[in-house]
Order: structure tokens, then sequence, then C-alpha cells
């Protein structure tokens, strides 16, 4: 007993001992040189306590010359005694402490992955990426994510981002999950992706990837797929002598992008998959007041994550033409909102020249110009077009395609629209003239009356989300219905249109039957016979192209009382009641059938996507032509 | 060179000599309707036009007619556009002056008169409609000159056939033009000109006199021709048969239809122009006359088509 108090109280003693000499050491600088090791820069050597030590950063040099250059993130401080003047200067100073001690360089790179195989992935930023790391105090760059008990790389420090996807599965990457030791779900952080890589080898790594959405159906069964490894450069410093580190991921992602151009309306014309009831992968439209371009996009995640400003200052977005396959960057610039979770992107001139297809890109500011390259423009976000082609539900990666109008373009086509107006005018177009001048002029055309109507994004017909003055966020706006008595010229010239007539004829093919049946179960001269018919019409060029070019395709509703005389069963009179509606509005892409007048359905879908930020004109209206007990002459023979 | 005055001589020859040769193998008429239209107004041009000995040229398309000819094509239309003031009333010899000229041109023929003579009827519509537009009580003096205008004459098929050595699309479309059928109307056609090979549509907007002179178009000017064929057929005769049997403005209105089918209800039918799909006489065939008169933009537009 008496040993082991002496032994216990000879070790007391001795920390004791040891204890005051550190502090002593502390206090009084001897005067022997430690050894100061700089890693990833300049100024290692011996040097006494107290030196003032400049260091400097040297990025680490890469094997691959295509690759872009590292940049400095911060210096760390991983053994040792001693002070660093400024962290986040890679020019700056060290102070020597009683001891050695250990500082290292953390650089980072932006860095395209592509995993193996045929899966399609987009570019994220990886950082940092040292090729030397210590290999102790790790513990400095990891703190445990209290939430869920892991231990995470802080984002401050390694704001790695990652935005990966992948053809055969629909749902989002949520996370990575370290391989070799069976499946194990990690929770997405809040804001941020999560992976986990397993060391495999000196300097790589795997990661294999699941699918939430994977991972909660029912007949997942263990198996190991689907599950990718690929295999990872080193990105951040790792501990040697274990073989995980988990780090957290920032996708550079978007989940929408919508048009600024009416301030507030968020919901009314966005991808992906709300760009109007034709569908098409691209948003249309127009200047803003201001003619710049404004869009808006939800991210996918925060990108204020730990109050960084170099993830504000350096991820920009812009927006890129397309020369072939190359991305050609305009000017421009991104903003994000005070919570990080929205961006405006803002094209500021636009090429008048035609209407271009611009498509979002984002990169990493690396010279810190505030300006993207087209170097340093690496992602290209994707969203998931779905539509239904054949009737079966097909899905394709897409760029978010932007397809712009410039305040030139809709000036110019609007001229051009006007005069063709005038010269249908001159031709006896008399309604196309009447119609477009309206739509040019936000008025109501000659001969109708405006009845107030509400317009909203799902209208049928509204092939894009433009011409209507959507009320934020996206409620339907107020136009008019242009209505056509049963006494106006418009209401007559369809009822004398071949088109009709013919649509009509078609109709009353189905009550030959009918027709038969009753006048053989009777003895009268004159039979009358009303019918309800509805169904779409769309007017012929060839025959009755005044109406063509004014309503194109339109909606019947009918009621036709019908008088068939008992010889051969022939239409003695026809009444209609009902109305023939139409919806005004312009298709972007559809070219056809209109073909031998110009291209003036493009030209009024510019002014339509610039309705009402570059001018009044382009307002989308209804046509309502109605009948009452209107006379119709139809050559019909039901026998 | 004083010493050798024979060089000198010889070169001053070498040097114009180019130009006395072009200018030599003109024929005679050029020289003589260059120098008839030089200078002249439109009432003297008509006036040599209708009374010279030396014919007219036929003047082709651009590319099959002499280059003089088709500078004396657009200096004549030159003089026209110039001495042409839509702000003006009607000068009666001034309108004389267009049908003369138009009959001269129409019945020597060729792409470049026809197309000349077109902007010259159209003129004459301006005109007729601008003094309608005025005053009902005018019909008696448009009705005067709208006499004078031509009656259709030629067939779609037979237009189009004599435009296909102007234009060489159309000349690679006869196939289809022998295939038109008689109820076949000008957007049908178009359809059917343009199924082939996907051929540049047409820009009915466009058929400006100096655009069909510039990219001739068979098609282009049949449609032009049609156009004022049908202005004159049926809306601008209807128009005066309307005011002739009593009607008035208010009457003309596309809101309510039944005044002016009340009067006119028994001969709309006889107001049609099958080659445009013109089956009926409507309230708007008579208005269009009335806003080539006095309708800023339908006016433009319809004047531009002439003169430009």
């Amino acid at each position: 007993m008496m040993a082991k108090q002496l032994a216990f109280l000879f070790c007391s003693l001795l920390l004791l001992t040891l204890a005051d000499a550190r502090a002593y050491m502390r206090a009084n600088p001897d005067d022997h040189p430690h050894y100061l090791t700089v890693v990833n820069g300049d100024g290692d050597g011996n040097y006494r306590q107290g030196k003032v030590v400049p260091i400097l950063a040297t990025p680490p040099t890469s094997q691959n010359p295509s690759e872009r250059p590292f940049e400095f993130v911060s210096w760390i401080q991983t053994s040792g005694d001693g002070h660093l003047a400024d962290s986040t200067s890679s020019n700056t100073t060290f102070t020597m402490g009683y001891e050695h001690a250990e500082v290292v360089a953390v650089f980072a790179r932006l860095k395209t992955w592509f995993p193996p195989g045929n899966q399609s992935c987009t570019t994220g930023l990886l950082l940092p990426q040292a090729l030397k790391w210590p290999s102790h105090r790790l513990e400095q760059l990891v703190h445990v994510d209290t939430t869920s008990g892991d231990s995470v790389v802080s984002a401050e420090q390694v704001f790695a981002l990652l935005n990966v996807k992948f053809d055969w599965q629909e749902q989002p990457l949520v996370g990575y999950y370290s391989a070799p030791s069976g499946f194990s779900k990690i929770q997405p952080g809040k804001n941020l992706d999560k992976a986990m890589f397993s060391k495999n080898g000196t300097n790589a790594f795997e990661a294999s990837l699941w699918y939430e959405g994977f991972w909660r159906t029912q007949d997942y069964s263990g198996r190991e797929f689907p599950k990718v490894t690929t295999t990872l450069t080193p990105i951040f410093p790792v501990n040697r002598n274990g073989t995980q580190v988990i780090a957290n991921l920032l996708p550079v992602d978007i989940t929408k992008l919508w048009s600024d151009q009416l301030t507030g309306v968020t919901d009314a014309n966005y991808l992906p998959n709300k760009t109007g009831q034709a569908d098409r992968a691209y948003l249309l439209m127009g200047a803003c007041q201001s003619n710049n371009f404004d869009l808006k996009g939800h991210l996918k995640a925060k990108v204020n994550v730990g109050g960084s400003p170099e993830l504000r200052n350096k991820i920009l977005w812009r927006l890129a033409g397309k020369s072939g396959s190359t991305y050609v960057l305009e000017n421009g610039t991104s903003t994000y909102n005070t919570n990080g979770d929205e961006v405006t992107i803002v094209l500021d001139n636009p090429r008048t020249d035609d209407d271009n297809s611009y498509y979002l890109v984002a990169g990493y500011d690396q010279d810190g110009n505030g300006q993207l390259s087209s170097a340093e423009a690496s992602v290209v976000p994707k969203y998931k077009w779905k539509r239904k082609v054949n009737g079966q539900l097909r899905t394709d990666d897409h760029d978010y395609e932007v397809k712009i109008i410039s305040r030139s373009k809709y000036d110019e086509a609007r001229q051009s629209l006007n005069n063709l107006a005038g010269t249908w005018n001159s031709i006896n177009f008399r309604q196309a003239s009447s119609l477009m001048t309206a739509y040019l002029k936000e008025q109501t055309p000659t001969g109708a009356t405006a009845v107030p109507v509400m317009i909203g994004r799902d209208e049928p017909g509204l092939t894009h989300s433009v011409g209507v003055l959507f009320a934020a966020p996206g409620n339907p706006g107020q136009s008019i219905t242009a209505t056509f008595t049963p006494a106006s010229e418009m209401t007559e010239n369809v009822l004398d249109s071949t088109t009709f007539n013919n649509w009509l004829s078609n109709q009353f093919e189905n009550k030959r039957n009918e027709v038969a049946s009753r006048f053989q179960n009777s003895e009268e001269i004159i039979e009358t016979f009303t019918w309800t018919f509805t169904g779409d019409l769309s007017f012929s060029v060839a025959s009755d192209p005044d109406l063509f070019f004014a309503l194109g395709r339109t909606k019947v509703n009918v009621a036709v009382e019908v008088e068939v005389h008992r010889f051969l069963y022939i239409v003695e009179s026809t009444r209609v009641t009902g109305s023939v509606t139409d919806l005004y509005d312009f298709d972007y892409d559809d070219q056809s059938g209109y073909g031998g007048y110009g291209d003036f359905v493009r030209k009024a879908a510019r002014v339509q996507a610039g309705y009402n930020t570059i001018g009044t004109g382009g307002r989308v209206y209804k046509s309502d032509v109605q009948m009452s007990n209107s006379p119709h002459s139809i050559q019909f023979q039901f026998q | 060179m004083k010493k050798f005055p024979c060089v000198y001589w010889c070169l001053v020859f070498l040097t114009f000599s180019p130009a006395i040769k072009a200018d030599s193998m003109l024929p005679k008429e050029a020289a003589f309707w260059r120098q008839a239209v030089a200078g002249s107004s439109v009432v003297e041009i008509a006036k040599t036009m209708r009374e010279s000995t030396t014919p007219w040229p036929q003047v082709d398309a651009a590319k099959s007619a002499p280059p003089w000819q088709i500078d004396l094509i657009n200096q004549l239309h030159r003089i026209i556009k110039q001495s042409f003031d839509p702000n003006a009333p009607t000068n009666p010899d001034e309108v004389k002056a267009y049908l003369q000229i138009a009959k001269v041109l129409t019945d020597v023929g060729g792409y470049s008169n026809i197309l000349l003579a077109d902007s010259l009827y159209k003129l004459v519509i301006f005109r007729a409609a601008q003094d309608l537009t005025a005053s009902f009580d005018n019909r008696g003096k448009v009705e005067s000159f709208v006499r004078e205008l031509p009656a259709p004459s030629l067939g779609i098929k037979e237009r189009l056939t004599s435009f296909a050595k102007d234009d060489p699309s159309l000349a690679q479309r006869i196939s289809v033009i022998d295939g038109i059928a008689p109820s076949d109307n000008l957007y049908v056609i178009s359809q059917q000109l343009l199924a082939k090979d996907n051929a540049d549509p047409v820009d009915i907007g466009n058929l400006t006199f100096s655009n069909l002179m510039a990219n001739p178009s068979g098609f282009g000017l049949t449609f032009r021709i049609a156009q004022t064929e049908m202005l004159t057929s049926v809306n601008l005769k209807a128009l005066l048969e309307f005011i002739k049997q009593g009607g008035t403005l208010t009457e003309l209105d596309p809101v309510d239809v039944t005044r002016f089918t009340a009067r006119m209800g028994k001969v709309k039918a006889n107001y049609r122009y099958l080659p445009l799909g013109i089956r009926r006489l409507s309230v708007g065939h008579l208005l269009s006359i009335l806003d080539i008169g006095k309708e800023q933009v339908t006016r433009r537009a319809f004047l531009q088509t002439a003169l430009e």
C-alpha cells in the first residue's frame, strides 16, 4: 500500500513539475529553436519562440494541366504552439510558440466529377483538395453534428458543392453511404446533403449513393443497388487512422426557375413543367420594365450556410447562349435573398438579332472578379421534363432554358403585325384585322363588346403563361371576352363559313337513323329536330382564311333546330343557338398550317411575351361568337 | 504626249470605246423611252405611251429582262411615287393617266410591266376609296373611273403558268400548277405549292412593288393581282351599288348587320370572287374600302404595297 502511495505521490509531483515547466516555458522564452512545419506552403524552418515567421501558401501542383488551379481557403494550425496572424490570408505570419508547430494551407478547386458508368453527372465544387495532410488534429476541421450525432466537416471550412443526378432514378440525391459496412442511411442536413467516404487505397476513396425514394419502396430487400460506387481523389483532410470522414455537400442546384417579369408572380410561368398549357420545355418571357430580363430561382440548398460571405460572393449564376454544345456566357448579375434560398438572375443586355435561347449556368468565381468566365462556369442545372408521349409518361433531363423577347424584338414584331392588320383589312380579312388590332392595342375588337373575365395559368389554349396580367403569386389575371352578338358581322361570317357548314354536316351524319325513325312513325311533312352539338372546330385556311386568322381553333357549343322535309329528308331550315369560343393566344412554336402567310404567329407570340412590361400590346383575351336562333343555310339530306 | 498625238487619241478612244459600244448596242426603243420618261410628268408619259409609234417593251422579271428595261420600270415607278400625294384631292387627269399607263403595260405584258400596272390600279382604287370616304355623293365621279378598271381576266392557273419563266421556284412546280382544280382558291394553291420541297412561304404582308421586283415571285404577284381584282369586282362595286340603293354609313355597322342585310341581302350572292374564296358579300367588304380611304394603318399598308 505504501509503495502504491509513494508511486502516486511521485507521479503527481512529476506531473506538477512538468506542468510547471510548461508554464515556465510559456512565460519565459528559451533560446532553443523549434521547428515549424508548413504544409502546402513556404516558411518551414527552426525558429526561436516569439519569432514572427512569414508563411506563404503555395497551391498543390495539379498533375493534369487542364484542371483548374487550386484556390486558397484558409490556414489551419494542426499542432504545436504559436499564433496565426490571419488564417484567411495566404500570405501571413506565424508567431512561434514554445514548441514545434505545424500549419496547413487548405486549398480548394472546382472539379468536374464524372462517375463511371452511364450515369450523367453534373459538376460540383469539391473542396478542399490538398495532397499532404497531417496525420492528426483532424478534429479541428470536424465538429459533431448535435442533431444526428455524426461528425461533420463544418461548412465554413469545406463548403463542398456537389450536384449529382442520375438518369436511372427520378429521386433527388439525398446522401452518400459508406459502402463497405453495409447500408446505413445518413439523414440529409437541413440545407446540406452529406457524403460519407470510405478510404480505398492510398489516395482514393469510395462513395456510394442511394436515393431516398428507392429506400422507401416496399420491395427493397437490402440488395446492394441502386448503389453506385465511384472513385474520388482525396478532397479533404482525412484521418489516416480512420477510414471514414463525413463531409457536408452543398448542391449547386435549383428546384424552380420562374420569370420575374411580373413582379411577385412566382407561380405562373416557371420551370419545371409549368410553362403553359402547351408544356414547352422552356420559359417564354419578355423584358421587364427596365429592359433587363429577371429570373428567379429557388435553390436546392441555401447558400448562406454558416453565414459565409464566400458562398454569396463567389457562387454566381448566369444565363448562357449555346454555340453548338458550348455554353457562351452573357453578362449579368446574380444576387441572393436574405435567407439564401432564392437567387435573382438578371441578364443585362440580351442580343437583339434573334430570339435566343438562354440556359441557366452556375459556377465558382475563381478569380474573384465578380464575373463568371466560361472556365469558371461549371454547373448546368437540369430538371426532369415530364410529359406524355403516345400515352406514356416520358421523363428527360433538360437544361433550364429561357427564350426571351427583347424590347426591340417586341417593337419590331408589333409594328410588323400592325402593318399586317392593315393589309388584312385591305384584302377583306376584316375579322382577322380587327382581332389582331385589338390584341396589339389592348382594345376591344371592332364589332364586339367587352365583358370582363379572369384568365388563369391553366386556361385551356393558353400555350405559354404570358399575355395575362397574373396577380401575385400566380392568380388569374383580368382580361376581356370580346362578345360578338348574334346580329354581328362576325356571327354572320361564322354561320356563312364553309368550315362551320362542314362541321355541322358531320354532326348531322350521326342523326340519319333518328330522322328516318321519326318519319317512319309519323305522317308529318315537316319534322323538327333539336340537337345539341359540342366539339372542336378549326377554321380552314383554304375556305375561310379570314376566320382562320381571326379565330383559328375554336370550341363550339350549339343547339341546332332543324326542320326536315319528308321528301328525301332534305333540310328545310336550320337555326342555331349557342356560341363559338376561342382564346386569342399565340404559340411561339406553332408554325404548322400557317405556311405562306409569313411568320406572323411567332411575331404575335413575341408581342404576347412582352405584355405588359414592354408594352400594352399582347394581351390574351377570349372571343365569344354568339348565336341566337340564328338562321343557317345548309344543304343536307338525311336519306 | 504632244509628240505623239496619234497615241493620245488612241488612248482617248480606247478609254471611252466601251461606253460607246454599250450604248450603241441598246435598241432604239431604249433611248426613246428613257428620254420620254425622264423629266416627264405622269400625264405626259401616259400621252406618249398612248400615242407613240415606238411600242413600250415587254418587261419580264429582272433575271430575264435586259437591265435597261428594269431601269426603265423602276424609273417610271419612281416618277409615279414622287408625284403621288395621298393627301391631295383626286385629280381626274392623274387617275386617267394611271389607267392609261396601266392598260399599256398590261397589254404589252411581262412580269415587271404587270406588277407596275397593278400598282397603278391600286392607286386608282385608293383615289376611289378616298372620294367615297369623303362623301357618298362622289359616287358618280368614282363610277366613271372604276368602270375603267379591268375585270378579272385570267384564271389562277393561267396566271401562274405565265409567270413560271420569271420565277424559277414556280417553274419547278409546273406539275403542281397543272394539277390546280378550278375550285381551288389561292390559299389552297399556296399550301400545295409550299408543300413541295418545303418552299419558303410568301409573306402576304410584304408584297410591295420593290420587294416583288427584287425577288420575283409568280405566286406573290398572282396573289397581289387577285387582291386588286377582288377590291374592284366585289368591294368597290358593291359599295357603289349600296350607295346607289340609298345606303347610309350608319347601316355599315359590324355590330349589327341587320339593316345592311335588309338592304343588300338579295344581291349578296352576286358579289363573289372565288380565287380568294369570297362567295358572298359582307358588310366588311364595304367597310374595308372606307378604311383604305381613312383608317391610317390600313391606308398606309395599302399604299405601301403600291408605292414602296
